[in-house]
């Protein structure tokens, strides 16, 4: 899946997917292959939120970034 | 002669025409300011003076919060009060309620001259406003770095998701420069790609805002590509800035919240889906199971195996029924039998020996039945009942007997 995606693109591909698995249409083979994306996009949602406390930065003069 | 009044009843009579005339009640007047006092007492005493003359002014200290700003010789203010008397000294004074200083009119004039322009053009059209991302990751500030604002989402942020990356650039929000310093804050930011970006200040004078009025300022916001909100000043001050921001936050604190996403709902919301999807992938297969178990008893009973059963089942039907026409025919005919029987021994001359009857035969076991084949003397064998008798014929006569024959 592609890292560059947005947490809002994220969710609302998981609420497709949620769609498609909720559809009474939907093969055994594919709804597996739809809840494995799933819960993949839902794994990537989290990864994406590195859990480090951020320290805010400051831009200097000459552009650079410093701890504020 | 004429009549002669005290110094008091001419100072007491002259308060009371001040009294009594309803436009020194409550009147503006402009003018500079001199001779500023700050009182210990929280009086402030000034005078108002222009070309003309020179009016002396006391704000209390009860009406203090009329008064935004430190007063300093040479402002140019417009102050709201009343004009009385102060008979002690026999001078009349103007008693500030509210002091604005002046400009603010040319200020306000500026500001909806420039709104009107920049509508017209249509740079607050709401088909220009980017959305604010829901789940904003970096978020850049163009603020002051020694404000209250920066501080106010600061605090925010460490409370609604610390791991929300902040970037200040630290402009200058008033005075001379303030303009140009918030748009390099932009361009500056732009070029880093945060989410979003938050341009503001906390509250101050109109003078104090006046950086977010500017038309730079304006198109700096319109022209960033990267969603930016407004967060100027409180409440109830709106600026060029709100207008063109893709949206408007009431102050910063309120941009904070509105922008840095709670990570307690965010962890929430991962948590409701992922039980959503186990939900749904349990009862597809629930579904799918029972599905199977039905087409499992289906098939069952159309199997070769439960056919041959069947045809078994059938088979032994038929051997029962069989068996019980062959017993019912049996029986009938058992029944017919009897009959045959009965009749048979009505007919058997047994039963007419046992009536009474004897039955003639000659020595030699022949039946005689005609008179005519009888000779008298002749031997003759009387079979009855329970034995035989041999007799002797000694007479004989012919009788006729009507049969029906």
């Amino acid at each position: 899946m592609n890292k560059d995606i947005s947490l809002e693109e994220a969710f609302l591909q998981v609420e497709e997917s949620l769609k498609q698995l909720e559809s009474e249409n939907i093969s055994l083979e594919d709804s597996f292959k739809v809840y494995h994306k799933g819960i993949a996009l839902l794994k990537t949602c989290n990864d994406r939120i590195a859990r480090v406390e951020k320290q805010i930065l400051i831009m200097n003069e000459k552009g650079e970034l410093d701890e504020f | 002669m004429r009549n002669v009044y005290s110094v008091g009843q001419i100072n007491s009579y002259i308060k009371n025409m001040f009294a009594q005339d309803f436009m020194l009640k409550s009147i503006y007047i402009k003018g500079e300011v001199s001779n500023v006092k700050y009182h210990s007492s929280g009086h402030i005493y000034f005078t108002m003076k222009d070309k003309s003359g020179i009016i002396a002014c006391v704000m209390f200290s009860g009406n203090r919060s009329g008064l935004k700003f430190q007063l300093q010789e040479g402002q140019q203010i417009i102050t709201c009060g009343s004009i009385e008397v102060y008979e002690r000294d026999g001078k009349y004074q103007l008693y500030a309620e509210e002091i604005f200083l002046d400009g603010a009119g040319v200020l306000y004039e500026k500001f909806e001259k420039l709104k009107r322009e920049l509508n017209d053009m249509g740079m607050f059209s709401p088909e220009y406003k980017q959305p604010i991302p829901r789940y904003a990751l970096c978020v850049g500030v163009v603020t002051a770095s020694t404000g209250a604002a920066i501080q106010d989402i600061i605090n925010i942020s460490k409370r609604r998701n610390p791991y929300v990356q902040l970037i200040l650039y630290p402009a200058k929000v008033q005075g001379e420069g303030a303009a140009e310093s918030i748009v390099n804050g932009i361009h500056a930011l732009e070029t880093l790609k945060p989410d979003v970006i938050i341009v503001g200040r906390g509250g101050g004078s109109i003078e104090d805002l006046w950086a977010f009025n500017e038309e730079t300022v304006a198109r700096a916001i319109f022209e960033c590509t990267i969603p930016i909100v407004s967060a100027v000043g409180h409440e109830t001050d709106i600026t060029i800035a709100d207008y063109v921001a893709d949206l408007r936050a009431p102050t910063p604190s309120a941009a904070a919240e509105m922008v840095i996403f709670s990570f307690a709902e965010y962890t929430e919301r991962c948590f409701d889906e992922y039980s959503r999807f186990n939900h749904l992938i349990r009862s597809k297969l629930a579904f799918i199971k029972a599905r199977y178990e039905q087409l499992e008893i289906r098939l069952s009973f159309l199997s070769p195996l439960s056919k041959i059963r069947e045809m078994k089942m059938h088979v032994a039907e038929l051997e029962r029924k069989i068996q019980e026409s062959m017993e019912k025919i049996l029986l009938q005919k058992k029944h017919t039998m009897q009959l045959l029987i009965e009749r048979m021994n009505g007919l058997s001359p047994l039963e007419r020996l046992k009536q009474g009857m004897t039955y003639v035969t000659n020595t030699e076991g022949m039946p005689i039945v005609d008179i005519e084949k009888v000779e008298i003397n002749q031997k003759l064998v009387l079979q009855m009942k329970n034995g035989k008798i041999t007799a002797q014929v000694l007479d004989k006569e012919k009788i006729r007997r009507d049969y029906n024959e």
